[in-house]
């Protein structure tokens, strides 16, 4: 709830894991919400999350991350004055397994834990094709690279489910099918569930195997691309009232 | 029975001032988002403004009255006003908030410092700007010790919380006002002269900053370079009480935080018996940290104030 | 996998670096300055760790605090106060600084010190548990206000000393104790940036929803920045309290804490190097003006040196925010590239 305003409601979703799920609708639709809902960015009135058994509605957003969801933003959220490499390094801090008392001392544990997080760091930029700008500030990058940083940058938290807030958006035709590629490789790859919001319509279509369609908080459809394609309800949404006869096939 | 209805006048005196100020802060955080920390400091200019232009007026063979000093005092305060939000503020416009907090701050210690640095640690007298007499007819039917001052203080801040309200609700720039501490963008989308309804709004807020300043000086009788500290936190804190950004919740929010504190100065607890000593707990001793107390009690219990709401950040 | 061997060896000589530093800084500094700079020298280097404490919560965690000056008092406070309760027949009365006579007297100094750390860190982190999820301005303002509350409370303690002030502490922060201290600091701080922690930290300062995100508790790297903030301040008061042998509620208020706040945002905020070289020159500024005592327009300005300070933090706003250093570091890597660079001129050249 939004001073008054419900972003979302009555609303049911159910991802299953080790699939591209996708969520879409017009403008406003709270779609974006539903993500901070299930991250904890929000809190809800009502209603669960449920995350691989565990209710997760009221957990801090930083524990949900440690139980294995990461996100990206809708405005690329970088930490735009350090470096890519320090990017990935921080979102690998927690799983580097070593406090303050090793960080202040630096003995032995540390410089051990810390070459292995370097490693994995690095391994993970070169398995993405940043490696070579692991030193520039991250705000240098161009906008694309930029979005898969910060995708590579949630896949350091080594997540089973990774929520995707338009990725595509600002992107030419050729950025979106490497993000396409991208996706289907973080899937294939490593395991990970991938759950994105988007509005390019080809990438949606084109990597999503099933869709749900949010309209002002409700879903309205759920199923397999084509199905929901047809759905009149999504076209209203979409478009406003349309005769039937006008429905694209 | 009396003795409550004197704190209850003492209370509403005080209040009224912390009122005044405490307005300034509230509009100024309303258009700009940002706490004006050099607010306290511009009551100061104020009351020294007022002494300076009473003293050359009684030069001139001008009787300093009241109503003739306090607007020129209001008149310089508001120049005060735009000439920090021209200099300091605008260009932060679009820096990061931190940076705008920091020349804040930098504004009101310059501001003290150039004062104690021209003027001395000293207090100064501060000239009589009316025939100020105790209201003995109050004091024989109710007891109640009352001086002409804090009628004066009480009055006119009433008229000019009217007035406020007035400017606020009916006219063109009171609507613009509030269409800026909405939505800055949209406002500007809409041809709202944003530039200068910020400016408008430092002006007010300092012009109503001056007159808490000359009544301060009224009633306390000396100033001296860093008197507006004091009123100015706890004016500020009258702000957050009432709701930050909200202009009757400062206005309720001053009237509460002169009463608290006229309730708690009076307190005298003799904790020393406790432990064998003659230590009494005074009040007064603590009251500079009174502000601070409630300020930290309500940011964390009830941050929006008594009339704000709570806004969930959207991400 | 870095080899143990490999590890010792470094660490090896991190150690002798820091043996180095302390010597250099505490015995050989003072003997080739005239005396007339000692104590600005003195004071600029305890001004170094309370900046450095600063530092932690405002540059590296982008927390702003204005009430330090009252950590820095609370940990001046309670070491003077165990001095002066322990060992009033350990050290002897002096009006100048005095060396430690011994083993007794140094542990007894370690521990008073030791001690307004920890004090001063456990009311960092009293302090910061209620107040960091408030945002950047009411946080100021919360910490401004915790700042005049333990002025004020100093002030009408008498057990204290009241408004005059703690006095007849024992003047025994002498030249290698402050060097010692401050070698230490500077290695905490720099080993709190280059870990974990210190990630945390500066990823809360740059996006804390992000943070948030990547499993950071915002909450707990605000709170152990101020806490760990609050201790260093809180050591810098004890070394200030045994060096001057007093300490005034007056310098617990947040006039005293913009000054710090001056030192952190003229270095650069976040940047250890930055910080402690404004620190030093701020900090020695005073006592060098007076030196010049025969110009009357310095001795003028000194005497009202917050006016300049004022000005300068307003300035610094408007045409350089990021202050002398930025986030820049002085770091080997920095110092091998520069190395590099030299011998790479035409002159390193034409004789190689």
């Amino acid at each position: 709830m939004f001073g008054g305003l419900a972003a979302v409601k009555d609303f049911d979703l159910a991802v299953p894991a080790g699939s591209i799920f996708g969520l879409i609708g017009p403008n406003g639709a709270g779609k974006t919400t539903v993500f901070n809902l299930i991250t904890g960015a929000n809190p809800a009135s009502s209603g669960r999350v449920v995350f691989g058994g565990h209710d997760i509605t009221t957990e801090p957003a930083y524990a949900i991350n440690r139980l294995g969801i990461a996100r990206t933003f809708q405005n690329v959220r970088l930490f735009k004055s350090i470096s890519v490499a320090d990017n990935v390094r921080t979102a690998a801090s927690w799983r580097a397994g070593y406090g303050w008392v090793s960080g202040v001392f630096q003995g032995m544990t540390h410089a051990r834990r810390e070459a292995d997080m370097d490693a994995a760091v690095m391994a993970l930029l070169d398995a993405f094709d940043l490696a070579d700008k692991a030193r520039e500030q991250a705000q240098s990058l161009p906008y694309g690279e930029q979005r898969r940083l910060e995708i590579v940058r949630a896949l350091a938290t080594r997540p089973r489910l990774l929520l995707l807030d338009e990725p595509a958006a600002g992107l030419n035709a050729t950025e979106t099918n490497e993000l396409m590629a991208l996706v289907h490789r973080i899937r294939d790859e490593r395991g990970v569930t991938i759950l994105l919001i988007e509005h390019d319509m080809r990438l949606v279509m084109g990597i999503c195997e099933c869709i749900a369609v949010l309209d002002h908080g409700v879903k309205i459809s759920e199923g397999c691309p084509s199905d929901v394609q047809g759905d009149p309800q999504v076209i209203a949404a979409y478009l406003g009232q349309q005769e039937p006869d006008h429905a694209p096939s | 029975m009396i003795f409550w209805l004197q704190q209850l006048a003492n209370g509403l005196t005080l209040g009224a001032m912390f009122a005044l100020i405490a307005l300034g802060y509230t509009m100024v955080y309303g258009v700009l988002k940002l706490i004006n920390f050099a607010h306290g400091d511009v009551l100061m200019v104020g009351a020294f403004v007022a002494m300076y232009a009473a003293l050359w007026a009684d030069h001139f063979g001008v009787p300093p009255y009241f109503v003739l000093i306090t607007p020129i005092a209001m008149g310089a305060c508001a120049l005060v006003g735009i000439v920090i939000e021209r200099v300091a503020y605008r260009p932060l416009r679009s820096a990061p908030r931190l940076a705008a907090l920091i020349t804040a701050i930098g504004v009101s210690l310059l501001l003290e410092s150039v004062g104690q640095w021209r003027l001395g640690a000293e207090p100064y007298g501060f000239p009589e700007l009316l025939a100020n007499h105790q209201l003995a007819w109050l004091k024989q039917s109710t007891g109640v010790h009352l001086m002409v001052c804090d009628v004066v203080i009480i009055g006119s801040t009433v008229a000019l919380l009217i007035g406020l309200q007035l400017i606020v609700r009916y006219t063109r720039f009171g609507k613009a006002m509030r269409a800026v501490s909405q939505d800055q963008a949209a406002a500007r989308l809409m041809g709202v002269a944003v530039d200068r309804v910020i400016m408008g709004t430092f002006a007010l807020g300092s012009a109503l900053a001056a007159a808490g300043g000359v009544m301060w000086g009224m009633k306390y009788g000396a100033i001296d370079p860093i008197m507006g500290l004091e009123p100015g936190l706890k004016a500020f804190v009258a702000a957050v009480v009432g709701g930050i950004g909200n202009i009757p919740g400062a206005m309720a929010g001053g009237f509460l935080m002169g009463i608290a504190e006229t309730l708690v100065v009076g307190i005298k607890v003799p904790l020393g018996t406790l432990w064998g000593s003659d230590y009494i707990l005074k009040g007064t001793d603590y009251r500079q940290a009174l502000g601070f107390l409630i300020l930290i009690l309500v940011l964390l219990l009830r941050p929006s104030g008594l009339f704000g709401r709570r806004q969930p950040d959207k991400v | 996998m870095p080899s143990v061997a490999r590890v010792l060896k470094q660490k090896g000589l991190g150690l002798l670096g820091l043996v180095a530093a302390v010597v250099l800084l505490g015995v050989a500094l003072p003997r080739m300055l005239p005396p007339f700079h000692h104590e600005p020298l003195a004071l600029g280097l305890i001004y170094v760790v309370i900046a450095l404490g600063l530092n932690v919560v405002n540059g590296q965690a982008g927390q702003f605090s204005i009430g330090h000056a009252a950590f820095a008092g609370i940990g001046g406070y309670t070491a003077g106060a165990i001095t002066t309760a322990f060992g009033p027949r350990l050290y002897e009365w002096s009006d100048q600084t005095v060396s430690l006579s011994g083993l007794g007297p140094a542990a007894l100094l370690c521990a008073a010190l030791l001690a307004g750390g920890l004090t001063a860190a456990l009311s960092g982190f009293l302090v910061g548990m209620p107040t960091l999820r408030l945002r950047g301005d009411y946080l100021a303002i919360a910490t401004l206000g915790f700042g005049e509350i333990v002025r004020v409370v100093i002030t009408n303690t008498p057990a204290l000393g009241g408004a005059l002030g703690m006095h007849g502490i024992a003047r025994v922060a002498s030249f290698p104790v402050i060097a010692i201290a401050v070698v230490l600091v500077l290695l905490l701080c720099r080993n709190v940036a280059t870990s974990v922690p210190g990630r945390c930290l500066v990823a809360v300062r740059e996006d804390e929803i992000a943070a948030e995100s990547l499993g950071i508790s915002t909450t707990r790297a605000k709170v152990s920045a101020m806490t760990l903030s609050a201790g260093i301040a809180g050591l810098g008061g004890g070394l200030l309290a045994h060096h001057l042998g007093t300490y005034n509620p007056v310098d617990c208020s947040w006039i005293k804490s913009v000054e710090f706040v001056l030192m952190v945002v003229l270095g650069g905020s976040g940047s250890i190097t930055g910080t402690t070289v404004a620190a030093v020159f701020l900090g020695m500024l005073p006592g060098e003006m007076l030196m010049l005592s025969q110009f009357p327009l310095l001795t003028k300005i000194t005497g009202n040196k917050m006016v300049i300070y004022a000005l300068l933090l307003i300035v610094l706003m408007l045409v350089r925010r990021q202050g002398i250093a930025g986030k820049w570091e002085l770091s080997l890597e920095w110092l091998r590239g520069l190395g590099r660079k030299l011998a790479a001129l035409p002159g390193g050249g034409a004789r190689g």
